[in-house]
């Protein structure tokens, strides 16, 4: 399923305080490598595409919070 | 909620409450001290982070309620009321410049939980428990302070007595000003406390009048409502150092005043820029508005700050 290994990593670094900490300490350049890195290692698949999706929709959703 | 699920929420900030629909709540990392005017810059410069573009988690509104008041090492150390356009922004940031202080200026999650409670969409008894949790979850520590300051936004007051019971016995001020500056500076930008989302109607003048003789006669009400005190914007930036945190119970550390004094200096609302800025004189609309809806509020304001 699309974003499924995303949706793992993401409750993986919700219920990991200290992840969440290190991984919003790196430069934005750094970010995307180090998430893939990170999710091969808890072996949750993710890919620069899926990221770069996510974050494109993040931001828009974002932009729209005053209506959302 | 589990004392496990509470702690994976440590390094999380609410930032935003989204209340068109089910009101749900979006966490993020920070990862600096609150020390921009208001809250909301802190958190679009957070929500900008590709970290929190990716990992940012939104729960439910309850979660906020699901917190124990010993999970937040802070509680509040005094609150910050005003009218609008006197000074509280000036305020927030001496406040701020402190390194011992968080102050939480105008965040828009306490804003969102006030409406939802004025919009009958939040039980008294939730929205106290939400107010809890929010401002636990933004006034935690993050460089090691040890006081907690609230700035709320201008209507606020009105909800004073909800406040009251959220957080019993926090020392609050009501900053004001002369009725005839605050609507000049009101009819120059008409700000979000005198329209729209706070008031739901139209603005002209008059409705910026109303808007802020309300927040001037409801802290007039609740005076009596806990440990209160009114200070006059003549009176900043001093009034600060000389009644604002001693009636907060704050005492000044090594290097504070300078601190102090630069934070004085420095226009709030407009980085880079100073202070004092000239203003037209009021035009015969305001000054007739002010006559009629503020000048009673404002003469009494003025004797309680005097003490009489």
């Amino acid at each position: 399923m699309p974003l499924e290994g995303l949706d793992r990593l993401r409750r993986r670094v919700h219920d990991d305080p200290n992840l969440a900490v290190r991984l919003r300490a790196l430069a934005p350049a750094e970010l995307d490598v180090e998430i893939v890195r990170v999710a091969a290692q808890l072996e949750c698949e993710v890919t620069e595409a899926e990221l770069r999706a996510v974050i494109a929709e993040a931001h828009e959703r974002w932009q729209l919070r005053w209506v959302l | 909620m589990g004392p496990v699920a509470a702690a994976s929420f440590a390094p999380w900030t609410p930032v935003w409450i989204r209340a068109a629909g089910e009101p749900v709540v979006d966490w993020a990392v920070i990862g600096e001290p609150l020390t921009d005017p208001f809250f909301e810059q802190t958190a679009d410069r957070a929500m900008r982070h590709p970290f929190n573009r990716v990992f940012a988690r939104t729960t439910p509104l309850g979660v906020l309620q699901q917190f124990g008041l010993d999970e937040f090492p802070l509680a509040p150390d005094g609150f910050v009321f005003h009218m609008s356009r006197c000074g509280s922004t000036l305020v927030a940031q001496m406040l701020a410049a402190l390194p011992t202080s968080i102050v939480v200026s105008e965040a828009q999650p306490l804003d969102a939980i006030v409406g939802l409670y004025r919009a009958g969409r939040l039980s008294e008894d939730d929205a106290v428990l939400t107010l809890r949790g929010a401002l636990g979850a933004l006034g935690r520590p993050r460089l090691g302070e040890r006081r907690l300051f609230v700035k709320f936004h201008a209507s606020h007051v009105v909800e004073l007595p909800l406040m009251a019971r959220a957080f019993p016995n926090v020392p609050w001020v009501f900053l004001f000003r002369e009725p005839r500056a605050v609507l000049s500076s009101q009819a120059q930008t008409l700000g979000a406390e005198t329209f729209g989302g706070e008031t739901g109607v139209v603005p002209d003048e008059e409705v910026a009048a109303r808007a802020v003789a309300g927040y001037c006669e409801a802290a007039l009400r609740h005076a009596r409502i806990g440990r209160s005190s009114f200070v006059e914007y003549a009176r900043l930036p001093n009034a600060v150092v000389d009644e604002i945190l001693p009636f907060f119970g704050v005492r000044l550390d090594d290097g504070d005043r300078e601190r102090l004094h630069l934070a004085a200096r420095r226009d709030t609302k407009r980085p880079g820029e100073f202070a004092a800025r000239e203003r037209p004189g009021p035009s015969p609309r305001i000054d007739e508005l002010a006559a009629r809806l503020l000048d009673p509020a404002y003469e009494a304001m003025r004797a309680r700050a005097a003490g009489c």
